[in-house]
């Protein structure tokens, strides 16, 4: 990988009470997100209370598939964690006009990817520490679409 | 102007230091700041001694609103302001001023940016992005690798592309219309000619954004004074009014949940901003509009009603964004041509213009100025018009 320890430090996640449960979720190849138990919207990232009810919100598990609404292709060398070229997406969970999560786009071609095409969500390594992160993978379908 | 909105304020004077990105010439952010305003006050033809009122912004990358005024012999200030935030603060700190200023709070203020963009934190420096952003929700995209301002306006670019099909030759159109201004700006850092050739040849830093698509980083600083009007008719320099702005501030947590990246806040404030003044983008000379990246004037000139929804390449290949077109846009070649000082650089551009005094690149007979400033989901814009 591309950086250091100590250059990795930066971009490791700083867990609190709000943000554990993404995170242990992760760990446990979950996708836990924050969600309201009156309204059922989802709240990411996290708060202690439903914007719109103001009761407390409760970590859920979230489907391990959504929907690339934009992504950008990383090719300068800033990032210590992955080495350029790298795809990042935001993907709405679930469905179009899910909570949206940003995740790398891996195991593909960075031509393959494209607004609208359905991914499924699989926890990986994040370098520098002990953590686990989401990635999307573009489903076996959309691959076939779009490949020559 | 026929509308019955008046305001009472008037920018009195404008200063700048040098922009350079030569690392050997790096001077401190307070040195440049102090610089830059006291090049301000002199060009009002006031002295440090007239100034109560002072106001900044930064990322933790400069000096404040207490040293700059300490440093050139301000004895006590009245009112101060310092804006924690990117290019948005140029709004909220000369609006700011500009509402101190009629409440009586101060006489004369000062506004400035100062940063060493170049030569000390760069923007473009992940780590640096790290040390500068300071609440939890960005762990989630940090630990993607998303951390640099260019993925995140490639991001809401990438989106405008798959709904209204605007092309690498629409960004560059952009990219080649501001460099074209900056060649007869003496103070603009990057003045050859750029080609829409060397631009599809120029450095992919995150697609779909090129290196000519984003934010020249350099070391600099500008200010701005303002005072009331009435005090204004008896300075050195002709006023430029301050009609006054309209903002917006919106998805407090992550910019990932604003709804449509096709659309930044010039979207939420067109109507407000047009029916506040009575006028509408035919009345506007020249446009100084916030371009940290290529994608943002294009999205945010469209959000004001200049052209309609994926024409803003046409518009400006067209040459309806430059001189004997519909409105100048950034005759200074802004942030990508003459340099980022956080869009600070947009408001003495439009008053040198609207004083008559911008050279080679003066827009004739201009009279009004619309200055914006902010990406993505906050930011407002301002009028400005000459005396």
């Amino acid at each position: 990988m591309a950086g250091t320890d100590a250059a990795l430090r930066a971009f490791q996640p700083v867990p609190d009470g709000l943000t554990e449960p993404f995170w242990r979720g992760a760990a446990e190849g979950r996708l836990v997100l924050s969600r309201c138990p009156r309204c059922r919207r989802w709240q990411h990232p996290p708060l202690t209370a439903c914007r719109v009810c103001g009761v407390t919100l409760h970590p859920e598990v979230a489907p391990m598939a959504g929907v690339i609404y934009s992504y950008t292709t990383m090719y300068h060398s800033s990032v210590p964690l992955y080495d350029p070229p790298y795809v990042v997406a935001v993907v709405e969970v679930g469905a179009i006009e899910g909570p949206r999560i940003v995740v790398r786009v891996v195991d593909c071609d960075p031509d393959q990817v494209d607004v609208g095409a359905p991914v499924t969500i699989e926890m990986r390594d994040l370098p520098g520490g002990t953590y686990k992160v989401p990635v999307a993978v573009l489903t076996q379908s959309a691959i076939e679409v779009i490949s020559p | 102007m026929d509308s019955g909105q008046t305001t009472d304020v008037a920018v009195v004077g404008i200063g700048r230091t040098a922009y350079t990105r030569d690392l050997n010439a790096a001077r401190t952010p307070l040195t440049l700041g102090a610089e830059a305003a006291r090049n301000a006050i002199a060009d009002a033809g006031l002295t440090p001694a007239d100034i109560d009122g002072c106001a900044s912004y930064a990322m933790n990358d400069s000096a404040t609103f207490g040293q700059v005024p300490y440093a050139i012999g301000v004895d006590e200030l009245t009112w101060n302001l310092d804006v924690y935030g990117g290019g948005t603060g140029s709004y909220t700190s000369v609006h700011s001023a500009a509402m101190a200023l009629s409440s009586g709070a101060c006489s004369y203020a000062v506004v400035f940016r100062s940063l060493c963009g170049r030569s000390g934190l760069r923007y473009g420096d992940a780590e640096g992005m790290a040390s500068l952003l300071t609440h939890g929700d960005q762990q989630f995209d940090f630990a993607s690798g998303y951390a640099i301002p260019p993925q995140w306006f490639a991001m809401w670019a990438r989106r405008h592309q798959a709904e209204y099909g605007t092309t690498a030759e629409d960004l560059g159109a952009i990219a080649v219309a501001e460099r074209a201004h900056a060649a007869r700006n003496p103070h603009a850092v990057m003045r050859s000619e750029l080609t829409l050739d060397q631009y599809l040849q120029g450095r992919m830093i995150s697609a779909p954004l090129r290196v000519y698509d984003c934010s020249l980083e350099v070391d600099g600083a500008c200010a701005i004074v303002l005072t009331t009007a009435e005090r204004a008719r008896d300075l050195a320099q002709p006023p430029v009014y301050l009609r006054g702005g309209e903002f917006t501030w919106n998805s407090g947590g992550s910019w990932n949940n604003w709804p449509d990246f096709t659309e930044m806040y010039t979207a939420k404030v067109a109507k407000r901003f047009w029916n506040r003044f009575g006028i509408r983008p035919a009345d506007i000379d020249v446009a100084c509009i916030y371009d940290c990246f290529t994608y943002t004037l294009l999205v945010s000139l469209e959000g004001l009603g200049f052209y309609d929804k994926g024409a803003g390449g046409d518009f400006f290949r067209e040459g309806r964004a430059t001189y004997g077109g519909d409105v100048v846009v950034n005759p200074h070649g802004g942030l990508l041509s003459e340099g980022y000082i956080h869009g600070f650089n947009h408001h003495v551009e439009a008053v040198e213009q609207l004083r008559g005094q911008a050279g080679q690149r003066q827009v004739p007979g201009a009279r009004t100025a619309v200055v914006t400033a902010g990406g993505g989901p906050y930011g407002g814009a301002l009028l400005y018009e000459a005396a």
